[in-house]
């Protein structure tokens, strides 16, 4: 456990002293956002209806700005050999690698998300609902992704190959997502759409450490 | 404990080229096996097949008898490698770099007074508080090799561990060497410069293992 604290300390030591890239990821969300209601006209009960689906395409699309960076700087410069060469599981480091990527990018997509969904004239009865979906979803992108950012390590158009890679499989977390938003709004019951949400966070938590660390052990072979 | 570590009949490749086949090494301790050769004959491939990083395309390594790909995380506790990448974060200062390698090769064990000791070494004391990339290339390479310092591994694995060293750092490195092989410690070192130490020193020539 103290190792893992260690390593978490220590990759949230490199964003804080780079922090450029947890900003970026941000104000791109932020933008995104708003060039919907520019878009789209500022009807307000069309912006209500779309509101869900907006704030959740752009998180997902400003993740992606990002992921290509996690294991990307430690294969440069030879850490991640010597991270494969301790006793401590990969499969760990790779779990703590993806919580302090949720941590600089899902968690404050999450924190700004309400008052963007307030420009977007959201139902007030969806906040909550939009708080939990983004605090089951963000963090299952943060760890499907580690997949991606393992697979893509090394080759020339990293950004753009994790989205193709990765975007097709977060999809069921879109659709959940916005299906869970729009009921509340509506007033029906949300807990299956959240439930499915809840059960993809514990199984990527579970199973795609260890598929990235197969895949960086393998690659560094 | 006299340990013997050794391989046969290892057949090295890399992008799917053979680069020595029928490849047979044994060192024990107190030993130093210098890896010799060309450059592209298969010396850093042959070092990563060794720390366990790669598996050989065919043949096997041992330590003690026992196959060590078959139980790595094991291997992983007694070896300490220092590749060609220095693994380095340049954002990081010297002190926080090799505090965080001791905590997660180690454990919380306080040994500060070690790190201080292996920055001493190598006369990086005075910017121990600097980021790494201020370092020059030469100093960066002495702070991958101070972390030879902190761990108790019992074989070190160095890829060309003088390159951009000056005559200072030379010497403490062959003094950490010397040291390391009299305490019963192993050292295999791919390198073209020529290292002085006190140990007996066996050399390996990868050419002579040329495909054909």
């Amino acid at each position: 456990m103290k190792k893992f604290l260690a390593l978490v300390q220590r990759d949230l030591t490199l964003v804080y002293r780079n922090a450029n890239d947890a900003w970026v990821v941000l104000f791109f969300f932020v933008i995104a956002v708003t060039l919907f209601p520019l878009g789209i006209g500022p009807d307000p009960s069309v912006l209500q209806q779309l509101s869900g689906g907006i704030i959740w395409i752009c998180a997902l699309l400003s993740a992606m700005l990002s992921l290509d960076g996690v294991f990307q700087s430690d294969f440069d410069d030879g850490s991640l050999d010597q991270m494969i060469l301790t006793s401590y599981p990969l499969e760990l480091i790779v779990l703590g690698k993806c919580f302090v990527h949720w941590l600089t990018t899902g968690f404050p997509i999450l924190l700004i998300s309400p008052v963007l969904a307030t420009m977007l004239n959201m139902n007030l009865d969806a906040y909550t609902t939009l708080l939990i979906t983004m605090l089951l979803g963000t963090p299952t992108i943060s760890l499907m992704g580690g997949i991606g950012a393992a697979l893509v390590l090394g080759s020339r158009l990293s950004g753009v190959l994790i989205s193709l890679i990765i975007l097709p499989l977060i999809i069921p977390i879109l659709i959940f997502s916005v299906a869970a938003i729009n009921a509340s709004g509506e007033g029906i019951d949300t807990s299956s759409a959240v439930s499915l949400l809840g059960a993809l966070l514990i199984i990527s938590s579970v199973f795609c450490p260890w598929t990235a660390a197969a895949t960086l052990r393998h690659l560094t072979n | 404990m006299k340990n013997l570590f050794f391989g046969t009949n290892l057949k090295v490749t890399k992008g799917g080229r053979c680069l020595a086949k029928d490849l047979e090494f044994k060192i024990e301790s107190g030993n130093m096996l210098l890896l010799n050769g060309e450059n592209g004959s298969g010396k850093s491939t042959l070092l990563r097949i060794m720390a366990g990083l790669s598996n050989p395309t065919s043949g096997k390594i041992y330590w003690n008898n026992k196959f060590v790909h078959d139980n790595l995380p094991e291997h992983f506790e007694r070896i300490t490698y220092v590749g060609h990448s220095t693994a380095i974060k340049s954002n990081l200062t010297l002190k926080e770099n090799l505090k965080y390698w001791q905590e997660i090769h180690i454990g919380g064990k306080d040994i500060s007074s070690q790190l201080e000791h292996s920055l001493e070494i190598f006369n990086l004391t005075t910017s121990s508080d600097l980021p790494a990339r201020c370092l020059s290339s030469g100093q960066t390479r002495k702070l991958a090799l101070a972390r030879l310092m902190l761990k108790p591994a019992s074989l070190w694995l160095l890829d060309e561990p003088t390159v951009g060293l000056d005559t200072a750092g030379l010497r403490s490195l062959i003094t950490l060497l010397n040291n390391h092989c009299e305490s019963g410690g192993i050292v295999i070192m791919a390198s073209h410069d020529e290292v002085r130490v006190e140990c007996p020193v066996h050399v390996l020539k990868t050419d002579n293992f040329k495909k054909g």
